[in-house]
Formats: C-alpha cells, structure tokens, sequence
C-alpha cells in the first residue's frame, strides 16, 4: 500500500544519517562476505535515501515502511555497541535518529489503519 | 466480587526455527487454564511471525495459540511485525472488532466486572502523542472509570533491559496512566521477562505508580540483557514462559511461569489509593 506521507526536516536529517551508516555497514559486510546481509542493509539505506532526498511529502509503501522499521533495529544494535564501549554521544545521537525512524513508521501504520478500512 | 486470573505473553509464534517455544508456552497456558477454567488470555502483540499475514495466522498461530480453547478467552494487542501487513488487517480479521478493535480505532477497554479491575489495550504501532485520537480517548475512557484499578496493555514497552531498550513514545500513555494511578502496564517486543518497581513516568520510584511487565516470552527466539535500567527488580532472558496475574478489588499478585511449570517470579501487592489526582 503507497502512502504519500507527511516527513519533517528532522526526520530527513535523520534518515540521511541512518543512511549514511547502513551504506558503511554494508561495505564492511560485503568485504568480510556476508552478501545477503549486506544486501539488506543497502536496501533499508536506499529506502531512507529516497525518503531524505524526498521534500515535505514523500511516497512509502508496505515494503519501505517495513525497510525503515528494519533500519532502525539494526541502528539500534549500533547504538547498543557503541554503548557498551562507553562511546555515549554516538550512542544517543543514533538514539534520536531511531526515534525519528519510528515516528515514520508509526504515522504510516496509523495512515494505512484508516486507508484500509475506509 | 471474585478474583480475575489473567495469562499474558507475547511474540509467540512462526516458524519453529526462530519461534521454538511457542506450542510449549501454549500448552502452559492450556493447563493453567484447567486450574483455572475463568481466565482470560492478553496476548502481547507479535503474534504470528513474520508478517502478521493471514498464512502466518493461519500455519503458525491457529496450531497452538489460535485453538478454540484459547483464542475464545483472548484479547489482544497489535505489534509491530503485526503491522507489517498493511494496517494490521490480518491481525484485525484474525481477532475481531470485540478483542483487537479495527484498524482505524485499534484500542479498547473491557471491565473485569468480577474482579473489579477495568482492562485497556492500547496501540504502541500507531501515533500516540498528545493530540492523537487514541490518547484522548484513553484519557476519556479512564474519567469514566476513575475509581477503578487498571490493567493496561499495549506491545512495545515503556521501559526494558533487553533488546530495543526503553521506548520514548508510550511516555504518552503512562503520564494519562499515572494520572489515574494506574496499577500495571504490560508489553512484549523484547524477548525475555522483566518485572518492574513501581515507578512514575519519570522514573522516580513510587509506590503508588506503575508497575510495567514485559512478557516476551511467547515463543519467538530468546534475546539477551542489552543495559541496566532503573527500577528493573528482576529479569530473566532465558526462559519461555507466561505472566499470570491475579487480580482481585484490593489487590493483585502476580506469577512467572516456565513452560516447566516452575514459578520463577512472585509477588503480591494492594492496589494505588484513589480519591484524588496526582496533579
């Protein structure tokens, strides 16, 4: 289902960043052979790409919601190391940005609750 | 007025590989039920894996949670993995308006006239901010209940030590909540148990505040101690097992169980004073 959905400047910032470190994630992945993983992972960075590049208003899909929920568990696990080796800035800096990928995805599931049953 | 036993638990079933314990934490609940032929079941969120589509109801969840016996006494919550499919319509279809809502108003409340307990299911997938239609009806479902203790529900947890840590938008529901004096708040989405002190929603400890459960202990693959969160009293991260509450017009206690039968967790405490509002 394609939602045309409401994306403030925080959250494009915060997809721009969570790209940036899905695209470095991937590299590595790729380099040490994990394909499929890194694959993924570049997929969820070229979703939050197009919705950072997007203006106020950008098109989402059931899949792209689904790429942006995934992004962030996989923020998550980044700011969950960086935590554990004390690194407490980088940690809750990714803190916000998933904060941010979550308001996306929850106004996506609010908008499709009503599209569905309409 | 009589007691209420309530099972809770989420994130519970998919394929075998990644859900291992979900027909185990079934048939737990099937012989909790024979002891107690009244109870009613929460089921957490994240009920069918991986999608929430109506195959993965139909393959992983009709098998062991969706049986007649068990899914004629359940209401639930959606999770996140429920909306995967878009707006939950599996998940909606699967439960009916009466134990999951609609789509578009995906939040309920029944009284638990016998106990003398009124229930809530919230939504923790959808907005829940301060202008979102889903808080102002919290907010008017809970004046018309005022002196009645409260249990509520909803998948992602405030708080955890686990996986995903704590959660900042349910911050909504608890400040509507502890207005209320509210007695207990459920969740799953981190897989493993966790009991907390009673807290406000600033997490200063109160012994009149909010004790929040986290019951992800349905089935789906077990996860690990992620940090330390404040006035967590007690975690487990490696058993599958059920929540099981009883509930009564002055009190409540509640009860860890493994799918071993064995009671991991226990304890009892009265329900919040009421009369007046905290502010």
């Amino acid at each position: 289902m394609e939602l045309t959905l409401t994306i403030s400047e925080d959250e494009r910032h915060a997809c721009r960043r969570a790209a940036s470190l899905l695209r470095a994630l991937a590299s590595g992945l790729r380099e040490i052979g994990t394909v499929q993983e890194a694959d993924a992972c570049a997929g969820y960075g070229a979703t939050l790409d197009r919705v950072a590049a997007s203006g106020e208003c950008c098109g989402v899909n059931s899949d792209g919601k689904v790429d942006i929920e995934q992004a962030g568990f996989v923020l998550e696990g980044i700011r969950d190391g960086l935590d554990n080796a004390d690194l407490d800035e980088g940690a809750d800096f990714i803190q916000r940005d998933i904060e941010r990928l979550n308001d996306v995805v929850f106004r996506y599931n609010s908008d499709a609750g009503k599209a569905v049953q309409s | 007025m009589a007691e209420q036993v309530v099972l809770a638990v989420g994130d519970m079933c998919g394929p075998a590989k990644k859900n291992p314990g979900a027909a185990a934490t079934a048939d737990l609940a099937r012989r909790q039920i024979a002891r107690h032929p009244d109870a009613m079941i929460i089921a957490l969120g994240d009920n069918a894996y991986n999608r929430g589509r109506p195959d993965e109801y139909r393959d992983h969840y009709t098998p062991s949670w969706g049986q007649a016996d068990l899914l004629g006494r359940t209401w639930s919550c959606p999770g996140n993995h429920d909306y995967r499919t878009a707006g939950a319509a599996a998940y909606f279809q699967y439960f009916g308006t009466e134990r999951a809502g609609t789509p578009r108003r995906s939040y309920y409340s029944v009284p638990l006239v016998d106990a003398g307990w009124h229930m809530i299911s919230l939504n923790s997938e959808v907005e829940q901010d301060a202008h979102s239609p889903q808080l102002q009806w919290l907010r008017d479902d809970l004046a018309a209940r005022r002196h009645r203790p409260v249990i509520a529900f909803w998948h992602r947890p405030r708080w955890g030590s686990g996986a995903h840590r704590d959660s900042k938008k349910p911050r909504w529901f608890w400040n509507e909540l502890y207005n209320e004096r509210a007695e207990l708040a459920l969740g799953g989405h981190a897989h493993h148990y966790e009991r907390f002190a009673p807290q406000r929603p600033d997490q200063i400890p109160d012994s009149h505040g909010i004790r929040q459960f986290i019951v992800g202990t349905g089935g789906r693959r077990l996860q690990g101690r992620s940090k330390d969160t404040p006035n967590s009293d007690y975690a487990r991260f490696d058993l599958f097992g059920i929540l099981k509450l009883t509930l009564w017009p002055d009190g409540y206690r509640w009860e860890f169980i493994d799918i071993h039968d064995r009671v991991i967790d226990r304890g009892e405490q009265p329900i919040n004073p009421r009369g007046q509002r905290w502010s």
